[in-house]
Parts: structure tokens; sequence; C-alpha cells
């Protein structure tokens, strides 16, 4: 029967290529640890705090705090770096894909030859899984708009909306709603309530929702106690576990795990039963030269929280004192690695690159958007992004898929 | 087999570069060691056939795509844990067989939204090179959900019956049956176009 297993499926090669472009990647996300040798720690930490003096150089204005604080030993290191690369413009974004803003309240794309404003204001926006279509919100209001702005449904939540997420599959999204969770097919249709709390006016009940990839409509959520874990097609609660910190969730892209990301630590859980498999403080402490250089200030706290492409690293930022640092942190079975990529002012992290090579940063004071390697080279920056979007103000929502 | 004979008019495609046991041991054995030609063989030898068998099961290709690549991810991820004594490619296709089931599943249990609000992006697949693959696959994709799925289990993805029934949780009296529906349509099928 070889003419069966030989016979070509439809979109074989361009999903070959893309499926080599993430095993790749995954390997060289594991492939540090599996595969170098053991260098005396002495050695590896001075090689790491050059690296993160080269990586502080290449995108940061000269006389900023991040050579101050690391010191004269790494400072003729970043006098002596080439200025910093440019990203080029918002119609070629390394990585490639489109990311999606809100310039002065109104949705607007960038990446893919394409830079374009969607009709309307929004109080925020969600990619659909394949960045065909838009999630907007606004006040009461839920509305899929298609990439030329186009209105393809909406709906009036009973309450200001605060969030709204696509599941991965594109044919169900949920929405928090005041006291409700509540969901809608992907074409708008079959709105109903998921769950919902006794909140006052104006209140919110849920800090956070995310769908967990795979082929069920499992949804989790936070409330003001714990978090959920719902199977939304069986109306099933599948776990919950306490969680008054009212955390961030998010799941790995292959749904094995989720991410719970609170001011005060990161924690990882197996999505299967919320047992729980690491857990990382904002204060991390240890007598190592390593943990001390990411010891933390009183008053530090922790955010971002979003997984790469592959599921193998999570990127958050800590804000420590006067200063944000963007930590990579990968995940294996037995323990997690923390390493720092970038640290200044005012940092938000946006989300990685569809190839995984890059992690978008919102530097928020200056207007610019690093684009940070993963896998060596020089950071690249673009500057003016609010001025490129003809707008005063620029907040990016999420960066998706190439076409 | 009858339905061999069938299709044995068909223009034969190259086959799938070979890796023999020991070849697959050796690329585990490399790829664990962080060695990326190594697991691009791999990723060669066997992410073909379990991109197919996803796509002729569920027959869409987005969540192909993402059946197939999870499975590699998931072998990537598992690497280090992996038994290099054990071959590699049972396992990741019973991943992929698992995936696509349950993708099929889900579909079948779930309201879907049309296609005409999908089409704003146009698909950049050239046409099939092969006009008689591409009537035989037309025919394949034609049968029905539980006929397909075990042939594509079978003949693609080259799990055994007992393995099929495991997986289907269903007799494998009713796995050769349905086996036996779905290579008669295409043994008809052949006839037809001979």
């Amino acid at each position: 029967m070889k003419e069966l297993r030989d016979l070509r499926a439809p979109g074989e090669s361009d999903a070959r290529r893309r499926a080599w472009e993430l095993a790749a990647a995954a390997l060289d996300e594991r492939a540090p640890a599996a595969a170098a040798p053991r260098r005396p720690r002495r050695r590896s930490l001075a090689v790491a705090a050059a690296a993160i003096a080269l990586l502080a150089a290449a995108v940061t204005p000269p006389g900023s705090a991040v050579a101050d604080w690391l010191g004269d030993a790494v400072k003729s290191v970043v006098d002596a770096d080439p200025p910093p690369r440019n990203a080029g413009g918002l119609d070629a974004l390394p990585g490639g894909g489109r990311v999606l803003v809100l310039a002065d309240g109104a949705p607007a794309i960038a990446g893919d030859d394409a830079k374009r404003r969607l009709a309307g204001d929004a109080d925020g926006a969600a990619w659909s899984p394949h960045a065909r279509f838009v999630a907007a919100i606004r006040g009461n209001e839920l509305a899929a708009l298609d990439l030329h702005g186009e209105r393809r449904w909406s709906l009036a939540a009973p309450a200001p909306i605060e969030r709204a997420s696509w599941s991965p599959d594109g044919f169900r999204v949920a929405y928090a709603t005041g006291a409700q969770m509540r969901l809608v097919a992907g074409d708008g249709t079959g709105d109903r309530v998921v769950t919902q709390r006794r909140v006052r006016a104006g209140e919110s009940a849920f800090a956070g929702l995310a769908w967990k990839p795979g082929s069920r409509h499992v949804l989790a959520y936070v409330d003001r106690r714990r978090v959920w874990v719902v199977d939304t097609d069986l109306r099933r609660v599948l776990w919950s576990r306490p969680a008054p910190d009212r955390p961030r969730p998010e799941f790995a892209p292959d749904g094995s795990r989720l991410l719970l990301t609170s001011r005060a630590d990161v924690r990882v859980l197996r999505s299967r039963d919320g047992r729980a498999l690491h857990r990382l403080p904002a204060r991390l402490t240890g007598g190592a030269r390593e943990r001390e250089a990411l010891r933390a200030r009183p008053g530090t706290r922790l955010g971002g929280g979003v997984w790469n492409r592959a599921g193998t690293a999570f990127a958050l930022v800590r804000q420590n004192g006067p200063r944000t640092e963007v930590l990579v942190t990968r995940t294996s079975a037995q323990r997690l690695r923390v390493r720092r990529l970038f640290v200044a002012g005012d940092l938000r992290i946006v989300a990685f690159s569809p190839d995984d090579r890059w992690l978008l940063v919102d530097w928020t004071e200056t207007g610019t958007w690093l684009f940070l390697p993963l896998h060596g080279g020089r950071a690249r920056q673009l500057t003016g992004v609010a001025r490129r979007f003809g707008a005063r103000n620029v907040v990016p929502q999420g960066w998706c898929c190439p076409p | 087999m009858a339905s061999q004979a069938a299709l044995d008019g068909l223009r034969p495609r190259p086959t799938r570069r070979a890796v023999t046991p020991r070849r697959e041991r050796a690329l585990v054995r490399a790829a664990q060691r962080g060695d990326a030609a190594a697991l691009e063989a791999l990723f060669r030898a066997h992410w073909p056939a379990a991109y197919r068998a996803a796509w002729f099961v569920v027959r869409d290709e987005q969540a192909a795509e993402d059946i197939a690549q999870e499975a590699f991810l998931a072998a990537i991820a598992a690497l280090d844990r992996f038994d290099r004594r054990r071959p590699l490619a049972p396992w990741l296709r019973t991943i992929v067989a698992r995936r696509a089931i349950d993708a099929l599943r889900a579909r079948n249990l779930r309201r879907e939204v049309g296609d005409a609000a999908l089409d704003t992006i146009p698909s950049t697949e050239p046409p099939p090179s092969a006009p008689d693959d591409s009537d035989l696959a037309d025919a394949l994709a034609g049968l029905p959900d539980d006929q397909r799925t075990v042939v594509v289990l079978r003949h693609v993805l080259e799990l055994t019956p007992g393995e099929i029934a495991d997986l289907l949780g269903l007799p494998r009296g009713t796995v050769n049956s349905r086996l036996r529906r779905g290579l008669d349509a295409l043994e008809s099928w052949g006839r037809s176009v001979r």
C-alpha cells in the first residue's frame, strides 16, 4: 500500500518548512544543557556577564542606567560596541508575522508588508489564532473585525468587558464581563455564561483567562481566590487550586503546563491535574553569584509571563527598584534556569516572534520596540513607534503568525 | 490484497527515505547530544507520514500541521528521557494517531465556523503535481470518517489492527471490517479510473 503512504497532502510543503523551523528552535533551546561540557562556574559566569553587557550595549543608548548598573568592569565593552542595529520599519519585523496594537485607542496592524489601522476605537484587542481576525473590546461590546476593519459580528455584554481570548482552534471566544465569565462561538453565535461570581456593581470578578491548546475547549480562569480549569464543552470543572494573589494564567503551547504569573511569584502547574511543578519567587535568594546578580530589592514584582512558541521557555519582566529586568526562564522536567536578557527603566513584554527567535519588548518610556535575540546575535530596536503609526500612543497587544 | 491490484496502476511516487533501526538509534543518540543534522534526518524520515496521516484523518491543513508539529515538539522535549533501545517511529506515530483521532472526535462534537469567513488570506500551496495521486487522495479523503481513519492508521502510519483497535477503543473485528470496506471502496475507485 505504498501509494497511500506516499500521497502528498495539501499544504505539506509550507507546513514542513514551518515545522522544521520550530523543531530546530526547540532543539537549540535544549541543546546547551544536554550537549555543552561543564565549564568552571567562575568562567561561565564571566561569559554570561559579558554576554549581558554586550546585549545591553547593543540596544541601549549611551549613558543610560544599564551601563552604570553593570559597572566599570564592563563599561569598556559597552563603549566599544558598535551602535545598535536598526530593526527596519513596521512592514518588515524581525521574526515575521503581524503585531497588533492599539494606536490612540484604535486597533492597528504592523508587519507582513502592511501597516494599517482598523476602524473604530477599542479598550483592548486580541488576535484570532491565525491572525485573520481581531477580537476588539470597547465598553460592553465585543466585536470580531477582519483585517480590513470590517465588523464580522458583535455582541453586547451585561457589563464592561475586561478581557477576551480566542480559543486556539478559533471556534470559541471567552470573555470576562463584570461578575460573569462568558463564551461565544467563533462566528458570534451561542453566547452563554460559563460561570459567575458575586461582586459589587462595577467590580470585576475575574483576573485572567487562558485557553488550553488541544482538541477540547478547556479554559483556565482566575477569580478572587482560586484558579479554575474547566472543560467548556462538557461544562465540567476539571480542577481548581488556591490562587489568592490573582495570577495571570497562560498555558504552554503543547497544553501540558499552566503558567501562573503573579506579582510575588511564577508557578508552573501540570495542566492535567494542577500539580505544582516549579515555583520562581520574585525575590530570588541564595549565595551563588548568579543568584546574587538576580537578587531583588523590597517591593520587587513580576509581570509578563508568556511562553515561547515551542513551550520550552517563558519570559517575564521583574520590576526591581528603578529598573525592569527581562528574564527568560528555560524549563525542564527538573528545574527552571533563569537568564537575564535585558535591563532598563520601564519594559513590557509583548510576545515571542512567530519563529521563536526574538522577544518583542515595549520600552515604553522611550517609545521604542526592542527585539531581543534568543539564539545569539545583536538586538534590534525600532524607535519612534508611535510616530510610525501616526499616533501619540501605541500599546502592543500581540504578535501572531506568519500568513 | 485485492485493493493493492486496484492501486497498482497508479504512478508510484518516491518512497520515504529509509532509516534502518540501527541508523535511527544512532540519530536519536546524536540528537540527544544536540546534533541538528541528526534531528533533521529524523524529521525528514518521519514528519511527512505524520502530516499526511493527520491531514487524511482530520482533512484540515491547520489542524494537521498542529498535530504533526506537536508530535515532533513532544518528541524533542522528551529526547533526554527517550529509551534509545526502543524504535522512535512507532512512538511518534502513536502520538500522531492519538492527536488526530482526538481532533476528529472533538470536531464532530462541536459546531464549526463557516469557511467563508476565513478566506482573506489565500493559500500559497501549489496545485498537486501528480494528478493520479491527487485523484487517489480525493478518493481516500472522500471515504467516511470511520473507514478513512482506519485506512490511514493502517497504511499511512503503518499501525497494526491491534494498535488501531486500542487507539479507537474498538474491537479488532470492527477495525478489520472498516478497513475492508474502506479498501473495497478504494478498489472500486481504482477500477473506475482504469
